[in-house]
């Protein structure tokens, strides 16, 4: 029987050969970019604003990560028809994922502290990540799911959440010191959670095994009976489609480009539900208002992250194959042979590429708006909020760009949303991923070489690698818009306005420099606004490629 | 039957020395075929002999290594607008986008074609009896196809493709709705072009019919034709032999000792000749399936 978990170690090791390392990198770029810039001003690092940042990177990390992992091992219930005991299934499928979570955690601290010269924690953050994934697996394990089961395996995930936080200070306070060392107590109350959910998700997946499906909770029906017999005459209208383009945005909107708004929805809503609770319960509104308005501004370089994750999902052109076999969406966004291909049915619709990446676009257009509209709407009246609770006139915004923070944060999310599903769009994401590699082992290199302060490493290294990459993708920009032109996929009036766009962009960019820029800033910035044009050339393209293979 | 097909009608699908590769495996070799406008085309072929890559091409979603594919006399990756708009397909997994309800579908594939019949539409879904509030996550295989084959049917395309109409069909289903839809097209003046290796299926509804093998076309004739041309002759010799003796016509033959049952492919009149010009007296001499007549062409 010991071959057993040995073959699916294999099977995990080959199936998650891209996705393991793909998902770790990208876990990791957000911290090590954001710790980069830091690195810059010299932070110490007892200051308050990096704890908090551990404390946020922690579960995001650990999320992107277990992304890569729930790929890399594949669906449960593939094992259902083996001769293996539900125990041990779940046993196997846990241990094996939460050790490997663990890992990835402790390499990812490990590397932050090697690379900026942090002392954080690694131990009870492992340790953590190993209890969270098996708390997640009631969840990741089966195979049917509804809304209602969701939120009632999930909610115990939110106190656990909650006590990795009181390891850093309290329950609800601002966290005061880094979670070290872990005491007996805290391994204990981990191992006996783990324990708990083990029990947990093989009690799910022994109703799983024979079908029978998850209970669900009536009111939840009553209100899903509700907005299908209200809401849904808002979101199709009663009448045919007016165009077939009216048609696809709809097709677009509905799964896939509502995502993002959503996301930031929750995740705005439960800071404010969080510090609401932490007035009613501690009072000070105007500390608690002003901790809020900080983690949104925080909040606004995340949105990016997010619009990438989203990315995945808005270009996507898989159409029912995936979910017939599968049915959580984020499971497909990792798995590249299913993922990837696009579906016959909208393979063989009649549009053209360039209607159909113009869906994709404009879809992505109207979910970062919607997305960002939400987060700077809260973000306002938060401000406002603290004026009323006797906070000064004091915009907390970023220095070097003070009110241009707020578009270039629709901006950010723009460029990487649109860039990411253009990738997806090609349905060969995977091809992509080893350039995703290499590019974050250079900017790892490169980010540790800027740090270390030598100018001469910098002037021989680091400029000539940003001058390479901004002329590669200004380059490649240039290129993209010749094909795509030739190819009648743009028009000479879209170019013409995308032009124009670039071109302000990048002289609202130039005129907002700092001071003392070093030359090489010109060529980011000129490849900055080249990025947010390229996927009007690259969408097209890419459907192109992935429709007529 | 006979009509449709014919020569002189203006082809339809025309493809010219196509080839594919993936990566080592050819899955198409040279591969030459034209359709004609009206009728039904059955492409028949075992598994993996090419069946779904050429269909692929014809839609578009392959683009031709070498060779050259036209539809309608349109290149189907240059203009899939004019192509896809007249071609109704159903695919070979049932592929529809799972999210939408029966309606839903029904109402975003009717943007897509202007000549969307939405009377005809209802009326397929009172036949195929499908729930139009229902998911199309929640349908059964069956049911998927119905619903498949109702949004390629309802703007009544000129070219009708199926990639394996019949899997996941039941029989009442499959002779029933099937059989009748694809005739009832046909006679429209319109042409299907399917897919299958139900060989009975085809030989019921095909009015010509192309043996796909390794990548190539083996065999591209009106059914009619390929049923007389084809027979099985069972021959009695003086002598017992351990081999067959070999006739010239030949696809293939099993027997032993004096008695021999070969299978021929050509004028019958020349093949029972043969066989009694070296000493053979014909014994029985009978008509082929379809089914038959591709074991005999694929393996022998």
């Amino acid at each position: 029987m010991h071959r057993i978990p040995l073959a699916l170690l294999w099977e995990m090791s080959v199936k998650g050969r891209w996705p393991l390392p793909g998902f770790f990198l990208l876990g990791n770029l957000m911290p090590m970019f954001i710790y980069t810039a830091l690195s810059q001003l010299a932070v110490d690092y007892d200051d308050p604003a990096l704890l908090n940042m551990h404390i946020i990177f922690l579960p995001l990390v650990m999320f992107q990560c277990a992304i890569g992992i729930v790929a890399a091992q594949g669906t449960l219930s593939r094992l259902y028809a083996t001769p293996i005991s539900t125990s041990m299934l779940v046993a196997w499928h846990g241990m094996s994922g939460g050790l490997l979570l663990a890992m990835e955690i402790a390499v990812a601290l490990w590397l932050q502290n090697l690379l900026f010269g942090f002392s954080y924690p690694i131990a009870g953050p492992s340790l953590f990540a190993a209890t969270a994934w098996m708390a997640a697996q009631p969840l990741v394990c089966t195979s049917h799911r509804t809304i209602s089961s969701f939120c009632v395996i999930a909610s115990p995930s939110v106190l656990l959440f909650l006590w990795l936080h009181s390891r850093y200070g309290s329950w609800f306070a601002q966290p005061t010191h880094y979670w070290s060392p872990v005491s007996i107590a805290d391994a204990c109350t981990l191992l006996a959670v783990a324990t708990v959910f083990h029990f947990v998700t093989v009690t799910v997946v022994k109703r799983d095994r024979c079908g029978e499906r998850m209970p669900s909770l009536n009111g939840w029906k009553w209100l899903v009976q509700k907005w299908e017999a209200r809401g849904r005459s808002a979101l199709i209208p009663d009448r045919p489609f007016a165009s077939l383009e009216e048609a696809q945005r709809w097709y677009e909107w509905q799964p896939k480009g509502i995502a993002f708004p959503v996301i930031v929805l929750l995740a705005v809503s439960a800071g404010v539900v969080a510090t609401v609770a932490r007035i009613v319960a501690l009072g000070d509104a105007e500390t608690n208002l002003r901790d809020l308005h900080e983690g949104l501004l925080g909040g606004g370089g995340i949105l990016s992250i997010i619009a990438g994750i989203a990315g995945l999902l808005v270009g996507s052109t898989a159409t029912g194959k995936t979910q017939r076999h599968r049915e959580v969406t984020i499971r497909d966004l990792a798995d590249q042979t299913e993922f990837e291909r696009m579906g016959d049915f909208l393979a063989t619709r009649p549009f053209d590429n360039a209607t159909f990446a113009h869906a994709i676009l404009s879809t992505a257009a109207r979910s970062t708006i919607i997305a960002w509209g939400f987060w700077a709407t809260v973000l306002a009246a938060v401000f406002v909020a603290r004026l009323f609770a006797g906070g000064a006139w004091e915009p907390i915004l970023p220095a070097e760009v003070r009110y241009w923070y707020l578009p270039l944060t629709l901006l950010g999310a723009w460029v990487v949303m649109t860039n990411i599903s253009t990738v997806t769009m090609t349905g060969r994401g995977s091809k992509f991923i080893f350039t995703g590699v290499i590019s974050g082992v250079a900017l790892l290199v490169v980010s540790s070489i800027a740090r270390s302060g030598a100018s001469q490493a910098t002037e021989a290294l680091v400029v000539p690698f940003l001058w390479s990459i901004s002329v590669l993708v200004v380059a490649g920009t240039v290129w993209a818009f010749k094909i795509a032109t030739e190819r009648n996929m743009v028009t000479m009036s879209l170019l013409m306005k995308l032009t124009f766009a670039a071109v302000l962009v990048t002289a609202v960019a130039v005129a907002l420099k700092p001071a003392d820029m070093h030359n090489v800033g010109y060529m980011l910035i000129v490849a900055f606004a080249s990025l947010t044009i390229l996927p009007f050339a690259t969408a097209p393209l890419g459907i192109a490629w992935n429709r007529h293979r | 039957m006979t009509d449709s097909f014919s020569e002189s009608s203006t082809p339809i699908v025309e493809v010219q020395g196509l080839t594919r590769r993936f990566d080592d495996k050819v899955a198409l070799n040279d591969l030459s075929l034209t359709v004609h406008r009206g009728g039904v085309f059955g492409l028949i072929g075992g598994n993996g002999a090419g069946k779904t890559t050429l269909i692929r091409h014809i839609l578009g979603m392959f683009k031709a290594q070498s060779g050259s594919v036209k539809v309608f006399s349109l290149d189907p990756v240059k203009d899939p607008v004019g192509v896809l708009g007249r071609i109704g397909y159903l695919s070979e997994d049932r592929d529809l986008p799972d999210w939408m309800r029966v309606h839903q579908l029904v109402r975003y594939s009717q943007a897509f074609y202007p000549n969307w019949d939405s009377a005809y539409a209802s009326e397929l879904m009172d036949a195929f009896d499908l729930d139009p509030k229902a998911k199309v996550k929640s349908l059964s295989r069956g049911q998927r196809a119905r619903a498949g084959l109702l949004v390629a049917l309802a703007h009544r395309p000129e070219l009708l493709v199926l990639d394996e109409p019949s899997s996941g069909l039941d029989p009442v289903v499959r002779r029933d709705i099937l059989g009748s839809i694809i005739r009832t097209i046909a006679d429209d003046g319109r042409t299907v072009f399917f897919s299958s290796h139900l060989l009975d299926e085809v030989e019921r509804v095909a009015d010509r019919v192309a043996i796909i093998h390794h990548g190539q076309i083996m065999l591209n004739a009106g059914m009619d034709d390929i049923k007389q041309s084809h027979r099985r002759v069972t021959f009695r010799f003086n002598e017992s032999t351990s081999e067959a003796p070999a006739i010239h016509g030949t696809l293939s033959c099993e027997g032993s000792g004096q008695e021999w049952t070969y299978v021929c492919d050509g004028q019958l009149d020349q093949f029972r000749n043969a066989g009694q010009a070296i000493g053979a007296a014909v014994v029985d001499e009978a008509a082929l399936t379809l089914d038959e007549i591709f074991v005999a062409r694929v393996s022998g």
